[in-house]
């Protein structure tokens, strides 16, 4: 609880800094590192405390930001929509649901493509995508910092109540929680429900912010962020949220030499990925 | 009564169970033994629910068979496994609590006290052994299943867990799968299932046993 308090601190104060700078540019620069915080906290969540790796929080992300974007009456079903998702590919197992996710969110990047929309006769949509109004940098970085916080302390007080536990205990062993009455498939659509919750909001402060959305956001990048962002900086509740700060920041800094630099920055990650895990975790012990 | 009634397992072709029908009464000791591989894990793991069989499940005359292990435990089933499976991430206090109250837990083994912070993962074989009894004794269960209850205890502890057995036994039914201090449990339990290669080779009073179970594991 400790570890977490101080993280909460060091994210507060990350959040700080860009207001007492009162730089437009670096306001922009540090929505989209919130956003994808979120939606990268959303990811660890699942991994850490449920024990499920996805590489599919894409989806909730961009079907909230598609959902709004057309029609806010769908957001009720795109969340749905991602839960069933996610429910289904995990009857599979741990250890498949990786892959099946991963090609899942393949698959929604590919047939995002086609989503359009016959308003006034005119054809909108597929590759251009959908607008939205845009709230303003200022305010969707208020908005995404304050859901950024908001999440990282409701994880918080999720990880030491009685479901916190039954997460865990069920991530552990499943038997030996099965065995003292849990019921481990309902505290898994629980854990899948908590993680959607928080990427759908991440996908909607994106639509908020950039006042568009195109199938760039289905994209492999965006589906392998939470990942790289997570396996970067740690193994600590603050390491996705330091993680997709380095990713956005290492592709701001590079954009006007060289726009794909992240890309390198996942290839690196992901080629280290087992070392950094046996590092963080070597840490953390 | 805890009843299992022509309970079968398959699996990958290999028949696991064939036919089992055993049953005990709240208030009674059932002893199941057999050489290794013979089916005793897999009949605990049928009447909790872990498993997928053919045949019925009876609770006190009501068909338990498909329901999930949650609702067996609700109605007052538990069951403590073998291999020594805790949430090894849980601190001790964490994995017990999520049964029951830990105070009671620490009255029953109060070597658990100066663990309660420590990971399950960090301690040792008998230390996480104490942790899955306390769990499961803590959940006040009608029925108890207890899978090899004394694996990495020593001697004073096993002492400890076999009087805990009989005393718990007063108010609740014991099935017992152990190889370890067989001759104790056996003197004490009311019924005893001997399995070889899944299928009955005795139940009943544990009097009738008595020859068998001395011949083949004594």
């Amino acid at each position: 609880m400790v570890a977490l308090k101080k993280d909460f601190i060091l994210i507060l104060t990350i959040l700080l800094l860009p207001l007492l700078l009162r730089s437009s540019f670096v306001v922009s620069v540090a929505t989209i590192a919130v956003i994808y915080s979120i939606l990268s906290l959303s990811w660890f969540f699942m991994e850490k405390e449920a024990g499920w790796a996805s590489l599919a929080h894409s989806i909730p992300f961009g079907i909230a930001a598609y959902a709004l974007a057309i029609n806010p009456t769908l957001l009720i079903l795109a969340f749905l929509l991602s839960l069933l998702l996610f429910a289904a590919l995990s009857l599979s197992g741990r250890e498949k649901f990786v892959f099946t996710s991963f090609i899942t969110a393949v698959v929604f990047w590919y047939l995002s493509h086609y989503i359009t929309l016959s308003v006034n006769g005119e054809i909108v949509g597929g590759e251009e995508g959908f607008s939205f109004q845009s709230i303003g940098i200022w305010e969707s970085y208020l908005l995404s910092s304050s859901m950024l916080l908001l999440f990282f302390a409701s994880f918080a007080l999720i990880r030491k109540s009685g479901l916190g536990l039954k997460i865990e205990a069920v991530r552990d062993d499943e038997i030996a929680a099965r065995s003292i009455g849990i019921d481990a498939f309902k505290i898994r659509i629980v854990s899948f429900t908590i993680s959607v919750i928080t990427a759908t909001v991440a996908g909607l402060c994106y639509l908020l912010y950039f006042g568009h959305v195109s199938p760039e956001i289905f994209s492999v990048e965006v589906a392998l962020l939470p990942f790289v962002a997570s396996l970067i900086a740690g193994n600590r509740w603050l390491s996705p949220v330091v993680g997709s700060y380095t990713v956005v920041i290492v592709s701001r800094a590079f954009s006007g030499i060289l726009p794909e630099a992240h890309l390198l920055l996942y290839a690196a990650v992901l080629i280290l990925s087992p070392k950094l895990k046996g590092w963080w975790s070597a840490s953390v012990d | 009564m805890l009843r299992a009634d022509r309970v079968k397992v398959e699996l990958n072709g290999r028949k696991i169970l064939r036919d089992i029908t055993c049953y005990l009464e709240r208030g009674e000791i059932m002893l199941v033994a057999g050489p290794n591989g013979s089916g005793k894990s897999s009949l605990l793991k049928c009447i909790m629910g872990l498993m997928e069989f053919k045949g019925r499940v009876f609770l006190d005359d009501v068909e338990i068979t498909n329901l999930k292990p949650s609702e067996r435990f609700k109605m007052g089933i538990t069951l403590a496994p073998e291999r020594l499976r805790v949430a090894k991430n849980l601190t001790v206090e964490e994995n017990v609590s999520i049964s029951g109250d830990f105070q009671e837990a620490l009255e029953i083994f109060p070597e658990l006290r100066p663990l309660a912070k420590k990971k399950a993962g960090k301690l040792s074989g008998g230390e996480r052994q104490m942790v899955v009894l306390a769990r499961a004794f803590i959940s006040k269960p009608k029925y108890l299943l207890l899978d090899e209850p004394f694996q990495g205890l020593h001697k004073d502890l096993r002492v400890r867990v076999i009087n805990l057995i009989y005393s718990l036994s007063k108010k609740c039914g014991v099935v017992v799968v152990t190889h370890d201090e067989l001759d104790e449990i056996f003197l004490m339990s009311d019924k005893t299932c001997i399995l070889v290669g899944g299928e009955v080779l005795y139940f009943g009073d544990s009097e009738g046993a008595e020859q068998l179970i001395r011949e083949m594991f004594i």
